[in-house]
């Protein structure tokens, strides 16, 4: 599936983007969106209020925010397994009303079938959505994957005998098998140490731009938006809200000494600033 | 696996503890001059237990057993798993009965023994009853238990990847409910012997809870002995083939040290 013609290089990108310099049609957009628990007290807890965005096709975009801002609710109601209370989501001008095949996720953990092996992990979703009999024309395909996350060799293995890293990379597989359109992560490496951490975020370019995914990201990690992103959403708690949109115009392919560059430092400290005015707010009214 | 296997020194040094134990305990007696029929001495155990078994009377007794423990744990077994399967389908169904599961749990059911005995008669049968009963239990409570042990994000992965109800119990629950379930089994092959003697005690005319009646009303005390010897074994071959199958079916856990659960 995975033929080279289909991997487009990084200048690939820029030129195509230049060849369309119209507005491209989102992939994804957001009207209102609000959210409003229960809790047991009968208390209404307002996780989300007033989210509204666009997601162009092939963007990477990060969710940025402190704990407890409703980033993991909003990327729930991306995925449909969360119903909003209010508000618009709709997908290639689609109202998005539940799990769709073309949406892959990927979760804190990685959630791998313990009694399951690598690929049999990565087939699950064929397995659901199609049955074990069409398994078999999807076996190539996920062998191309589990090529594309580094674990070519490991099909076999049970997820016991593989490392966090490895873990997370399966299920990246087992995303990405249904040739989703986009991808919702939430703070994947969020488990892992920081080395580890970093080499995954390279991994993750590597394979975005090897797949042409569209990908939201949800970390609370402010250099991993910057480094990761086309745009970061800046989020902010109680209620939860976007308070902020910030294109990183930092050039691609990225590597991990751009960390160390002025510019990145520009967007890194931006944000940062953003937060801390906001926790100074808090500390002001409280 | 957490522990180391054994060494053969190790081995070595069980079976070297045995037979001084066994030593000590032939010595006890001969020095002391204890009566046979107060504690009679391995040797005389051993001998009892050849005859017995040379003789076919032990056998027999032992086949008798044997069955009514494996009748009784394969029915108990199999019932408790379809009505912990049946009860963990519904959380209202579940608070419905579970009061009652723990409460028939809290009641020893040996003490129903003469009942079942007077309902099924004195032959196998209300032996295969008894030994079911107290085996359901534990697998009862284990398999509900299991089937609603799945973490959240495994419901929300399925949920995710659009599986339907059958999937999701299928796929996710069953197999994250079977190392709870191998416990339930474990615990009810056990507690079936228990149930098989307790019910030939009560009333029976073979078996080995019967032979060890037999041997004590007699004063045959090696007798009684001999009969228990052969349900050690009886009771270790079965924990044994647990371990086996638990090996097996959880082949893709990687502590195979049982959890704790008391059933």
């Amino acid at each position: 599936m995975l033929a080279s013609d289909q991997i487009r290089t990084p200048a690939d990108r820029r030129s195509v983007d230049n060849k369309s310099p119209g507005p491209r049609a989102d992939l994804v957009s957001a009207h209102d969106v609000r959210m409003v628990y229960t809790t047991r007290n009968a208390e209404k807890v307002t996780a989300l209020d007033d989210v509204s965005f666009g997601i162009a096709e092939g963007e990477f975009i990060a969710l940025l925010g402190p704990s407890g801002c409703g980033k993991t609710t909003l990327l729930k109601i991306l995925t449909g397994t969360l119903k909003r209370t209010a508000g618009h989501v709709t997908m290639r001008g689609q109202p998005l009303e539940g799990p769709r095949p073309d949406i892959g996720r990927v979760f804190q953990a990685p959630v791998l079938l313990a009694w399951r092996t690598v690929l049999d992990n990565i087939l699950l979703p064929i397995e659901l959505g199609e049955g074990k009999r069409q398994r078999r024309d999807y076996e190539s395909r996920a062998r191309d994957y589990l090529k594309m996350v580094g674990l070519e060799g490991f099909e076999s293995k049970y997820p016991h005998e593989l490392s966090g890293g490895m873990q997370q990379r399966v299920a990246i597989g087992r995303s990405l098998i249904r040739d989703p359109a986009m991808l919702l992560m939430d703070e994947p490496f969020g488990a892992l140490d920081a080395m580890t951490r970093d080499l995954m975020n390279v991994e993750l370019l590597r394979i975005w731009q090897a797949s042409r995914k569209t990908i939201v990201l949800v970390t609370h990690s402010i250099a991993e938006a910057v480094f990761l992103a086309d745009r970061v959403f800046v989020m902010t708690p109680r209620p939860g809200r976007l308070s902020e949109i910030i294109p990183i115009d930092l050039p691609r392919p990225r590597h991990l000494d751009m960390i160390n560059s002025p510019e990145f430092g520009h967007y890194v400290r931006r944000i940062g600033r953003h937060f801390a005015a906001q926790s100074s707010n808090a500390g002001a009214s409280a | 696996m957490s522990e180391a296997p054994r060494t053969p020194f190790e081995t070595v040094q069980s079976v070297l503890l045995l037979a001084g134990l066994l030593a000590a305990w032939e010595l006890a007696v001969v020095w002391l001059d204890i009566s046979p029929i107060l504690l009679p001495t391995p040797s005389a155990v051993a001998v009892a237990l050849f005859n017995g078994v040379k003789s076919g009377l032990l056998i027999r007794h032992f086949g008798v057993t044997l069955f009514e423990t494996m009748a009784g744990f394969v029915l108990g077994s199999v019932a408790g798993l379809v009505c912990g399967g049946l009860i963990a389908q519904s959380r209202p169904i579940e608070r419905l009965l579970y009061p009652y599961v723990i409460a028939f749990q809290t009641v020893p059911k040996v003490a129903i023994a003469p009942l079942i005995v007077i309902w099924f008669g004195y032959g196998v049968a209300s032996k295969v009853v008894i030994a079911a009963t107290i085996a359901f239990f534990p697998v009862l409570a284990n398999t509900i238990v299991g089937l609603r042990a799945v973490p959240a994000d495994q419901l929300e992965l399925m949920a995710a990847f659009m599986a339907t109800r059958g999937q999701t119990l299928w796929k996710v629950r069953v197999p994250q409910a079977l190392p709870f379930i191998l416990v339930g089994l474990d615990v009810g092959a056990v507690l079936a012997v228990i149930g098989a003697v307790v019910g030939e005690f009560v009333s029976a005319k073979e078996g080995l809870g019967f032979q060890i009646l037999q041997s004590g009303f007699s004063l045959d005390t090696a007798g009684v002995f001999a009969a228990l010897v052969l349900l050690a074994v009886m009771g270790i071959a079965i924990h044994l083939a647990m371990g086996l199958l638990r090996k097996r079916v959880l082949y893709w856990v990687d502590d195979v040290s049982p959890i704790n659960f008391s059933g």
